[in-house]
């Protein structure tokens, strides 16, 4: 990995608030310690005050909660480029518990810092308001995907939003590596693990997806997109352009490939 | 540790293939039966045409330990209208 910087923070503000070249830098000169973290590490827990904003730099991260019995719901998963804990901004403690799903390499910033940064700057401050925003967009979608959804629709959702994402950062468009056992998508999905297996499985027997181990292909994203009840709305992928403020519409390219999921 | 097998029948075989770590009976057969609520609330058709649909909890062995079995019969005012 070449020396690691904030450009994935930068670009993450930027896919929802145009910056100006003076906030760019301000977010780039954030002070920031750069920290590789095992599969399985607790970044956070439920419970302890706010430390850092944690910008994900590599890997994978899901955030969850524990209820009494001790059941797990997990309530989200990031991705490169992901800011993990902007919700805790401002608030005294954090109300469920991060951990790492594979090798994570994270970027540290002081929350004190990204306070700061946001008191400064209002662009900044409705980038981050923003980002907080589509976080709570994806959490409705995801109520929704297990209140009202069948298990296959909803396997097929998430499949579909993890390969939207990871297609927005870069990272893949037809195909993907889902580091998560079917234990943790049955904690997604609400699904008992060989109910996950018993989906995945009827997926692959109607070519919705191809599997090989946890990597993911699927051979006609609009089939597993119909299959998943799926439209990328809520993920609010259109990028805001500076000149003309918000952007208007969610779906505004329909060029190869993209014009399935938006 | 033992491992226990969540296999599903309706139809097909559906063999649990991974597994689950066992533990007492009673968690197994709570698993098992929640298992097979899903399955016939997430697929109704399980039921369909007079099948039935069993989820059978084995061992490692597939020794069976448990079996939930689900059936829709239909009663003789009401055959052929469900």
């Amino acid at each position: 990995m070449t020396q690691p910087d904030l450009t994935s923070l930068l670009r993450k503000l930027e896919s929802n608030c145009a910056l100006s070249e003076d906030d760019r830098e301000a977010v780039l000169a954030l002070p920031f310690v750069a920290r590789t973290v095992p599969p399985a590490s607790y970044l956070f827990r439920e419970g302890e005050p706010p430390k850092h904003c944690s910008v994900l730099l590599a890997g994978y991260v899901f955030r969850h909660k524990i209820v009494g019995e001790g059941g797990r719901q997990i309530v989200a998963i990031n991705i490169p480029g992901d800011a993990i804990d902007l919700q805790g901004l401002y608030l005294n403690c954090t109300d469920h518990n991060a951990q790492t799903l594979t090798e994570a390499v994270l970027g540290l910033v002081p929350m004190t810092a990204m306070r700061k940064l946001v008191e400064e700057r209002p662009r900044v401050a409705r980038a981050v308001l923003s980002h907080v925003l589509v976080e709570a967009s994806i959490m409705r979608e995801w109520i929704t995907n297990i209140g009202r959804r069948d298990a296959r629709t909803r396997l097929s959702h998430l499949l579909c939003e993890f390969a939207c994402r990871v297609d927005a950062q870069g990272l893949g468009r037809r195909g993907y590596e889902l580091p998560m056992t079917q234990e943790q998508i049955g904690d997604v999905l609400g699904l008992t693990p060989v109910h996950v297996n018993r989906s995945i499985r009827a997926l692959e027997a109607d070519g919705l997806i191809r599997r090989s181990g946890r990597v993911f292909t699927i051979p006609n994203i609009d089939r597993l997109r119909r299959a998943g009840d799926f439209s990328s709305l809520y993920l609010h992928l259109h990028k805001e352009s500076a000149a003309q403020g918000p952007a208007t519409s969610a779906h505004p390219l329909n060029d190869e490939g993209r014009a399935v999921w938006r | 540790m033992p491992r226990y097998r969540l296999n599903t029948v309706d139809g097909g075989r559906d063999r649990d293939a991974e597994g689950h770590r066992a533990g007492r009976r009673p968690r197994r057969a709570g698993e098992a039966v929640r298992y097979a609520g899903a399955v016939l609330s997430h697929e109704p058709q399980a039921l369909w045409d007079g099948r039935e649909c069993r989820v059978e909890v084995t061992n490692d062995t597939e020794e069976p330990l448990v079996t939930i079995v689900a059936l829709a019969v239909d009663a003789s005012a009401g055959a052929g209208k469900a």
